[in-house]
């Protein structure tokens, strides 16, 4: 075989793998519109009479793990004690903070120690302290040892009183109906384990009283592409793979989870550093396993508003530490691989995450490496540069276009028609430089699992009221 | 890319650009919708907010009518669809018709069947879409009168679609009338609903608009197992004295389950007369039994603190801290809790448990008595002793692994 039969082989494997994972994404955009219109459809005139009923209502325990996160807690814990639902408890855990998260907490809420009558149904790492509120009698604060985020969330699911828990981030803000809306199929289906909620991001928007009262896009480019990256990944990839039963993901910043199903299950998983997805692949597994409540789903019209990373090395370092977690759960998990046993995860699920989702980036970041080598060593062919164009560029173009079509079309969340139409120039000038950088960092991680095991790295946070353009 | 290619890779470069080709194609054509969507956007928007400006407005002139019954309520209705149009004023009127009781209820069906809202959600009941005609059918619940009624029957009988089925059941429930209720029920009891939260939903809407039927119901026999537990509690849920009569007779019945049930319901509707029957379910040989009790002790004290004489408290109390070393954690809790309710006597039986050599009991007294309604003085001596607790720390035991939850 020679050279230009070689580098022709490659460059076709490329384009192949490019139609390819594009022509899955468009499916499941095609998938996800029609299953969100029945959604719609079917949720428009109802109330939450199911909800809020003596008979079906259930209350939630919301867990909110926090380290190091003086600069967004307390408006965060504000913006969760003034949600619309009938019973619920909120449990801080101050997850071995070295800065004034504990000391905002204490003060903002007037927290007084109580003692710690918890039996255990996982283990955790050491509490320091139990505080209860004198304001607020359904807000409780752990004050523990740092074990991590899983750590902290299994020590909050030891605390929590009620069959459902939310977790959710520090650094969001939560619509006050999201729990009415997330927790509405649960009321209606014993089967289901785990639920997502949409998040999106809260850089931009208006936010009065710890409240985000109006969706604005960003102001700043990088902000900007992860909006769109977001509203792509929530709105078309989940809804198609929830779907098909093979949503191998619920974000840690907002899911609901079966209290019972999470403990059976062994709780967070702490030696992974994606302990949402783990946890999530797990839950389908013991379900295939063991039987039990095994229905993971994605609710479309719940809200939390997130900030996300302002600055290229946040972003990197986080995007970093998602793709070793995927991989490390994937590692775990590897015997639900094409194994029919596990139905429909295992078959589809599972090798669509492992091919594209951890093995995808490599084959992407060689495609755009191999564009410039070959333009460089004048080997650079016009029908593979115009093929590479149409099925990496373009086709990645529109699918962002379709899903902010999609998202606008069913849930008009930006009011003004200003922020879609920048939100829409934005989907063009993501991939010049912002989608390369990721996925460069993306395949890296390959790399960085080998020496960062376990390694989450500090991402800066900031005020909310600075991110946002406060009323 | 060379031209002296083996003929399958030839094959696959055609494939992609065919694929390429079609990508160039939609491309133009998302293009082109993305224009659409953005003067869409602009259009919906537009009309979001007029619609939302005619809502107000039909509310503003209909409401005085509506609250007081005013005979003028036939010419605001028309002011009204003049100034918002009939979409926004039959919105509001049913909207209004949900919510008021009373004789206003019946106009404002005849205002609707008047106005063509009726007729309209009539013909759209009959449409093609499912969607549009559970839509339909909740709003001709809304509505109530005969003609809609009719409608909401057949729909609830023989409607081809569960979920139109459903709604027309809601549909029927919201009527309320006793026709409409009938033909509910037997709908319901037809096409029981797979999912056990409709089916909680359906008898918690019946309960409150017709017990007698849920009660009927129950005593006919036709629920069975959980489903007569489901409706049992969804009448002491709504607070209905049928409850209590339908929990008695089976506070002694040789399902456990049956029991909890029964000592839940209780604790929701009871008076002072029904406590020692909870007090007696606290010797129950089964745990969820016996924390039903505690839990329902703690509700009649809570709920009825007003009007009951607290007579049978200091009973409860001595049976209560029993429970404070009860083999269940779940029952050793909801004791605290309940002495925590049970006043003055209670809350000096947990601070005699908070310094209990039995952990258990120490840890559940201590957590009861952080939530309770103390006096000042009393929380401040409770606060020295968790100080003096406090250095008590959960021992650190490394979270598990996948192989040990494996093993």
């Amino acid at each position: 075989m020679n050279t230009a039969t070689l580098l022709w082989l490659i460059e076709l494997a490329i384009l192949c793998y490019f139609a390819l994972i594009n022509t899955i994404y468009f499916v499941f955009t095609i998938v996800a519109f029609f299953d969100l219109l029945s959604f719609d459809r079917r949720s428009r005139r109802r109330g939450f009479g199911d909800v809020l009923s003596g008979t079906t209502f259930r209350p939630i325990s919301i867990l909110i793990p926090a380290h190091n996160e003086e600069a967004t807690i307390v408006s965060s814990v504000h913006s969760v004690l003034e949600l619309g639902y009938p019973e619920f408890e909120v449990i801080v855990i101050n997850d071995g903070s070295t800065d004034d998260t504990l000391r905002l907490l204490q003060e903002s809420f007037s927290l007084f120690p109580v003692t710690d009558t918890t039996r255990p149904q996982l283990k955790t790492s050491p509490i320091r302290r139990i505080y209860r509120a004198l304001d607020h009698p359904n807000l409780i604060v752990l004050d523990k040892e740092r074990g991590g985020k899983s750590d902290a969330l299994n020590a909050g699911i030891n605390v929590s009183t009620y069959p459902l828990f939310c977790a959710i981030d520090a650094d969001s803000l939560i619509s006050s109906d999201a729990l009415l809306r997330i927790a509405r199929p649960f009321v209606e289906d014993d089967r289901i384990v785990a639920a997502g909620g949409v998040v999106r991001v809260l850089n931009g928007s208006v936010i009065e009283r710890d409240r985000v009262v109006a969706s604005r896009a960003p102001k700043k480019m990088i902000h900007l592409c992860q909006s769109i990256e977001y509203i792509r990944g929530f709105l078309t990839g989940r809804t198609a793979l929830a779907r098909l039963n093979s949503l191998l993901i619920i974000s840690g910043a907002f899911g609901l989870f079966l209290k019972k199903g999470v403990v059976d299950a062994g709780g967070y998983h702490s030696g992974t550093v994606c302990e949402d997805m783990e946890l999530i692949v797990r839950l389908h597994r013991v379900a295939h396993e063991k039987g039990g409540p095994g229905r993971v789903i994605f609710v479309p019209d719940p809200v939390l508003w997130t900030q996300v990373p302002s600055d290229y090395r946040s972003l990197m370092r986080q995007r970093d530490r998602w793709q070793r977690g995927l991989i490390e759960s994937l590692l775990i998990h590897f015997k639900m691989f094409m194994n029919p046993k596990y139905g429909a995860v295992g078959l589809i699920g599972f090798p669509f995450y492992l091919l594209f989702e951890a093995i995808g980036p490599v084959i992407e970041m060689f495609g755009y490496l191999l564009l410039p080598a070959l333009w460089l060593f004048h080997r650079l062919d016009a029908r593979f540069a115009m093929l590479f164009f149409a099925l990496a560029v373009l086709y990645n173009i529109m699918l962002s276009l379709l899903a902010l079509i999609v998202d606008d079309l069913l849930f008009q969340r930006y009011e003004r028609a200003y922020d879609l139409v920048k939100m829409m120039l934005a989907a063009f000038i993501e991939f010049i430089g912002y989608r390369q950088l990721l996925t460069l960092r993306r395949a890296g991680a390959f790399i960085t699992i080998l020496f960062r095991r376990g390694h989450w790295g500090r991402i800066r946070r900031e005020r909310m009221q600075d991110q946002a353009a406060t009323v | 890319m060379t031209t002296n290619d083996p003929r399958a890779f030839a094959i696959t470069e055609e494939a992609l650009r065919f694929i390429a080709g079609g990508v160039i194609a939609l491309t133009a054509v998302v293009l082109a919708l993305t224009l659409v969507v953005i003067v869409h956007h602009i259009v919906t928007d537009r009309q979001r907010r007029r619609n939302r400006s005619r809502f107000e407005t039909a509310s503003m002139l209909l409401a005085p009518h509506l609250v007081n019954n005013s005979p003028s309520l036939d010419d605001a209705v028309s002011v009204a669809r003049g100034k918002a149009g009939d979409r926004a004023v039959g919105l509001v009127l049913r909207r209004a018709r949900y919510d008021l009781k009373g004789p206003i209820v019946d106009r404002i069906t005849e205002i609707l069947v008047s106005t063509g809202e009726v007729k309209k959600l009539l013909t759209e009941a009959k449409s093609r879409r499912d969607w549009r005609r559970a839509g339909a059918v909740r709003g001709l619940g809304e509505c109530g009168g005969a003609q809609a009624r009719e409608a909401l029957i057949a729909a609830a009988a023989d409607d081809v679609s569960s979920e139109v089925r459903r709604a027309a059941r809601e549909g029927l429930l919201s009527d309320g009338a006793q026709e409409a209720v009938h033909a509910a029920v037997r709908s319901f009891i037809a096409d029981l609903p797979r999912r056990s939260g409709w089916r909680r939903s359906f008898y918690a809407r019946l309960a409150g608009v017709a017990p007698d039927q849920l009660t009927e119901l129950i005593r006919s026999g036709e629920l069975k197992g959980a489903e007569e537990k489901l409706a049992i509690e969804a009448l002491g849920d709504a607070g209905r004295p049928v409850a209590l009569v339908l929990a008695m007779e089976r506070i002694g019945s040789a399902e456990a389950e049956m029991r909890a049930t029964a000592v839940r319901v209780i604790g929701k509707v009871a008076t002072d007369r029904e406590v020692p029957v909870v007090i007696e379910a606290l010797n129950d040989p089964e745990w969820f039994v016996r924390a039903a009790a505690a839990r329902s002790i703690e509700w009649m004290a809570t709920l009825n603190a007003a009007t009951t004489h607290h007579n049978w408290q200091q009973d409860a109390c001595e049976k209560l801290v029993k429970h404070m070393t009860d083999s269940s954690w779940w029952v050793r809790a909801n004791a605290a809790r309940a002495l925590s309710r049970c006043g003055n006597a209670g809350v000096q039986m947990l601070l005699i448990a908070s310094q209990s050599q039995d952990r258990y009991a120490r840890d559940a007294a201590i957590a009861a008595l952080a939530t309770a309604p103390l006096q000042p003085e009393v929380r401040l001596e409770i606060k020295k002793r968790i100080d003096a607790l406090i250095e008590q720390s959960q021992p650190s035991i490394p979270a598990p692994r996948p192989k040990e939850l494996f093993a």
